[in-house]
């Protein structure tokens, strides 16, 4: 198991990444608003970076929980999950969304339906 | 022709414009400057640029503290730049009780020379005379900091009620001319005066794109106190995103003026967005058959052609237009094809979000 960790502050137009390690697996929270104008600039390394810290364990865990996201963003989560899936089958993806934010909930209930296999779980999140 | 289209004509030719009407005890100061601040990289004057930004803070703080806020019809600010100046224009409305003062402190500002205006500054200031409604510094320092172009008009609206309007310049080249002529602010100020009557409160804008533009404007979209349903509000938010960066990304520019346009029209029943930029004929023909062809399909059709998308991951594919037809559901997209010359077009997108 690697011992890399992983930290990104958000940006205005970038989400925060954050690592976590939970027994022996990790946990990963993507929060914020992803609409960078270049999406690969941001995906493609943290896609390399997560593959890293992720090597070896299992059970892994990608959290996100996005205010908003671009349409070029959604392409590039869907890549992120898919690959982590690859290298872990029982990745565990919890996909949360603001009540009443209709779009990200629909974002969530199309990936879910398009990644065949991966426990994919949405849950509302109440803000008073 | 449509009143948005003779709105983006009028002001086709200016670099940067915002306008903003509404209840300006609902949105938070700092978002409107930082809109204007996003522009920075693209002004070739900064140094006027963050004048407007600071002495724009005084008059916008001047229309929260000083109006009778009745309603939102009457308050509003607008800025722009037309390459030789920055113009700023504000109105709000005051009681007529209150008319009579503030014209005789206005007229005591107006009628110094700078080096008395400077004394008055400080003088207010060491005396602690600034209160927390400013004793009229803002003014005084408006003034002081915009080579005295300063301008304004009191109008009688009613017998309860008075019109109050500033004018303000930040020159480009400063002279030692001590009038200003503010013909064109006062043109465009009535052009968006009739193009957003009716409306609770409206936003209009011309410049820079960028991503910082757009956090700029979510936040001041978030800070608008009016806005309480949620749902309605992510709905706008998400389809700004999208349709703002579909300008950065699409729009081709005749000319480094022609950036593009955004409208933002709160109503009772719905708000409308409206964004405006220049394109190739053959790309606006081919966003119009996308339309069309969004436009025609149901809901399940619309989530089945957002799923398809998603999944091939290989395809350069947008899926914006898809999420902005969806979010709209039932409404329809509208593009209108306007100005056209030669093979460019200006391209007018219009989409209505009901409120829940």
């Amino acid at each position: 198991m690697s011992s890399e960790t992983l930290y990104i502050e958000a940006q205005e137009d970038t989400p925060m990444v954050k690592h976590e390690m939970e027994g022996s697996s990790n946990v990963i929270t993507i929060a914020g608003v992803s609409m960078p104008e270049n999406t690969l600039d941001f995906y493609l390394p943290l896609l390399q970076q997560i593959d890293l810290v992720c090597t070896g364990a299992k059970k892994n865990k990608l959290v996100f929980h996005l205010d908003y996201m671009n349409s070029m963003s959604n392409k590039q989560v869907l890549k992120l999950i898919s690959s982590t899936f690859k290298n872990d089958p029982e990745l565990k993806v919890i996909w949360k969304y603001s009540n009443g934010d209709q779009l990200i909930k629909m974002k969530g209930e199309e990936m879910r339906s398009i990644l065949d296999g991966v426990d994919f779980s949405i849950e509302e999140v109440v803000t008073l | 022709m449509q009143l948005k289209e003779q709105v983006i004509n009028d002001t086709s030719q200016l670099p940067l414009i915002v306008y903003y009407k509404g209840n300006y005890e609902d949105i938070s100061t700092e978002t409107l400057i930082n809109i204007i601040e996003s522009n920075e990289k693209l002004a070739k004057r900064k140094s006027q640029l963050r004048k407007v930004m600071f002495l724009s803070v005084e008059a916008i703080q001047n229309i929260q503290r000083y109006s009778a806020h009745k309603g939102n019809e009457w308050d509003h600010y607008l800025l722009f730049f037309d390459g030789d100046s920055y113009q700023v224009v504000t109105q709000n409305l005051i009681h007529n009780k209150d008319s009579q003062s503030l014209k005789d402190k206005l007229d005591v500002i107006v009628s110094k020379d700078q080096t008395e205006l400077d004394e008055l500054y400080f003088k207010k200031i060491e005396s602690g005379e600034a209160t927390e409604k400013g004793a009229g510094l803002g003014l005084i320092e408006i003034t002081r900091k915009s080579n005295k172009s300063i301008r304004y008009e009191i109008k009688k609206v009613d017998e309860e009620y008075s019109l109050f309007n500033l004018y303000f310049a930040i020159p480009i080249a400063i002279t030692e001319e001590t009038t200003f002529d503010f013909s064109k602010a006062i043109n465009i100020q009535a052009k968006l005066d009739q193009f957003s009557k009716g409306t609770e409160s409206c936003f209009y804008y011309g410049g820079d794109f960028s991503n910082s533009f757009i956090a700029s404007l979510l936040d001041l979209l978030v800070s608008k106190k009016a806005e309480k349903n949620d749902n309605t509000n992510k709905k706008v938010h998400h389809i700004l995103i999208e349709l703002t960066q579909n300008i950065k990304k699409h729009a081709q520019f005749k000319n480094e003026n022609a950036r593009g346009r955004i409208f933002i029209e709160w109503n009772n029943q719905h708000i409308e967005v409206s964004t405006y930029n220049n394109t190739h004929l053959d790309n606006a023909k081919e966003l119009q058959k996308k339309v069309v062809n969004l436009n025609g399909a149901n809901k399940e059709q619309l989530v089945q052609k957002s799923k398809d998308v998603l999944a091939d991951l290989d395809s350069a594919n947008g899926l914006g237009l898809i999420d902005v037809a969806n979010l709209i559901y039932p409404n329809k997209m509208n593009v209108t094809v306007c100005n056209e010359s030669n093979d460019h077009v200006g391209l007018l997108f219009s989409i209505k979000i009901n409120n829940e």
